[in-house]
Order: C-alpha cells, then structure tokens, then sequence
C-alpha cells in the first residue's frame, strides 16, 4: 500500500517550485491561479526569494501547500493514495490532493491560517526547540516542571520531540 | 532538558509556539472559517495530527483542523499507524525530503520516494 505525504513549515527553499512552472503548462495555470487567489505574486517570492523571505509564515505556509498540491495535480493518474497524511499545514495539502477541498478553498485557508498563527506570535512571544535523544515521556515530564507554557508541539520521530515555551517579555 | 539526559537541544528559528495554547487566538480565527469551508469525502483516509488515526467523516475532518491549531502534531504515531494499516512504500509529495527522513528513523527498510 502506497502512502503519500505532505510536509510542514521547514520544507521550504529558495527557487521551490521553479523547475514545475517551467516544465508543465498546467503546473503553470495552478501557480498564476494562486496568486490571483492571494492577491499578491507568491510565485515571484518561492522563485526569486531569499531564505529569510521564505521564513515569514504567512509566506511559507501558502508556498508549501502551493508546492505540494501543484506537484500532486502534476501527477494526475499516477497519484494513487491507499492513504494521505501531511505535517501540520500539509494536512491541507494532503485533503486537497486527495479530493476533500478544493484548491482555492484551500489556497485561501492556507493563508488565512497562516495570517492567524503570525499575529498570536505577536501577542505573546514565544518559540520552539528540538529535544534530541530523550524519551517523549520524558520531555513530557520535564516540560511539566517548567513555569509557564513549555509544551510539546511536534512528536517527530521516537528521540525527537519539538516543545513549544512561552518567552519572558 | 539536558540536564535530563537530552543528547542536544536546538532553538529553532519559527515565529512562535505553533500547536500551543498559545495558538487559540488563531484558533478562534480559523474555526469559523474552517467550518464555512467544503469538505467532501476523501478518496482515501487521511491520518491526522491530532489523534495519529484515519479520518474519512468531512464534519470531523474540519473539527480536527480546526483542534490541530493547539493541539501536537502526533506524527511519530501517525508514521506507526500508517506502517501498521500496512503502508510499505511512501511517496512524499511537495518540498524537500524531511518526511522521508523521519519515515525512514521508524522503519530503515521502507521504501520512500519523492512525488
């Protein structure tokens, strides 16, 4: 059974996307859809961007669910999923490449979220670290030991666990 | 946390706490919108971030998008439950290759491609 996946915010790179808007028409069609839907040129930024341009959420979210699902229409028949999942945003990716939401839909859900999550970073300064090598149980127990919000945020793979802490203003 | 026993810790360079409940003002933003939004019958499951299982039910697909903005992305199990209902190959399909990478922490004979 074949699963097909969808990857989250840290995926993104200068240039993404550029070798599919230039080798499909339709790959083409979808990338212009977008940024009629944002209502600014997306595609110039994952093309022509730095890293640090790429790093805003409400840019990288949008990029990598457009990435994603254009390069999943770009598939057409030979995207056969027996199952889909996505890592936090790519769970959009994922329902519209497998038919539960339409790409604008999407596409403008993305962005919304994106807008979203930017701004309650500004109420309330706040960051994420990676835990290597400690049992999930573990960094669960000692984040509960820790004043203020420190929580898990990302159960990655057995040995690494993202947290989530609140910062001192 | 390494005073603990943790190997390394690293800060990472994102907005803020995502998936915290420092995300419910996002959370409020988005449920409406989220809930106003079509969503049909996948063609397949979908495994979600916030329980690890397949979905299939639209109303309860929007309610764990809407859940996941607070809620951890549980993907170690995700990767469990998807090997275990019998996944031997995973394609991943957008940007780089971290989710083959993590596929391949859990199971080092799978196979797993770019889409």
């Amino acid at each position: 059974m074949t699963a097909y996946v969808f990857p989250g915010q840290g995926s993104q790179f200068p240039g993404m996307g550029k070798d599919l808007y230039d080798a499909d028409n339709n790959a083409r069609i979808w990338f212009e859809h977008a940024n009629d839907l944002l209502g600014f040129n997306l595609t110039d930024i994952m093309f022509k961007g730095s890293e640090e341009d790429l790093k805003q959420t409400n840019v990288t979210q949008p990029a990598i669910f457009l990435h994603s699902v254009v390069k999943a229409k770009v598939l057409g028949d030979s995207f056969r999923p027996d199952m889909v999942a996505g890592h936090s945003l790519g769970e959009f990716s994922a329902l519209v490449a497998a038919g539960a939401m339409e790409f604008a839909d999407g596409m403008k859900l993305v962005a919304a979220r994106a807008n979203a999550m930017q701004k309650a970073c500004e109420l309330q300064p706040s960051t994420m670290a990676a835990i290597l090598g400690l049992d999930d149980a573990k960094v669960e127990e000692v984040c509960k030991t820790i004043p203020g919000i420190v929580v898990p945020a990302n159960y990655n793979y057995p040995g690494q666990l993202v947290i989530d802490g609140s910062r001192k203003r | 946390m390494k005073a603990a026993g943790a190997k390394r810790a690293l800060l990472l360079s994102v907005g803020g706490a995502f998936h915290s409940p420092l995300m419910e003002p996002a959370r409020v933003e988005l449920q409406t919108a989220i809930a106003f939004t079509p969503i049909v019958d996948p063609r397949c499951p979908i495994y979600q971030n916030v329980d690890a299982r397949p979905h299939t039910d639209p109303a309860r697909i929007k309610a764990n998008l809407i859940q996941q903005l607070t809620a951890p992305v549980r993907w170690t199990q995700t990767m469990q439950n998807m090997l275990a209902a019998g996944a031997n190959k995973v394609v991943e399909v957008g940007p780089g290759n971290v989710l083959q990478g993590l596929f391949k922490k859990v199971s080092r004979e799978l196979e797993t491609v770019a889409g």
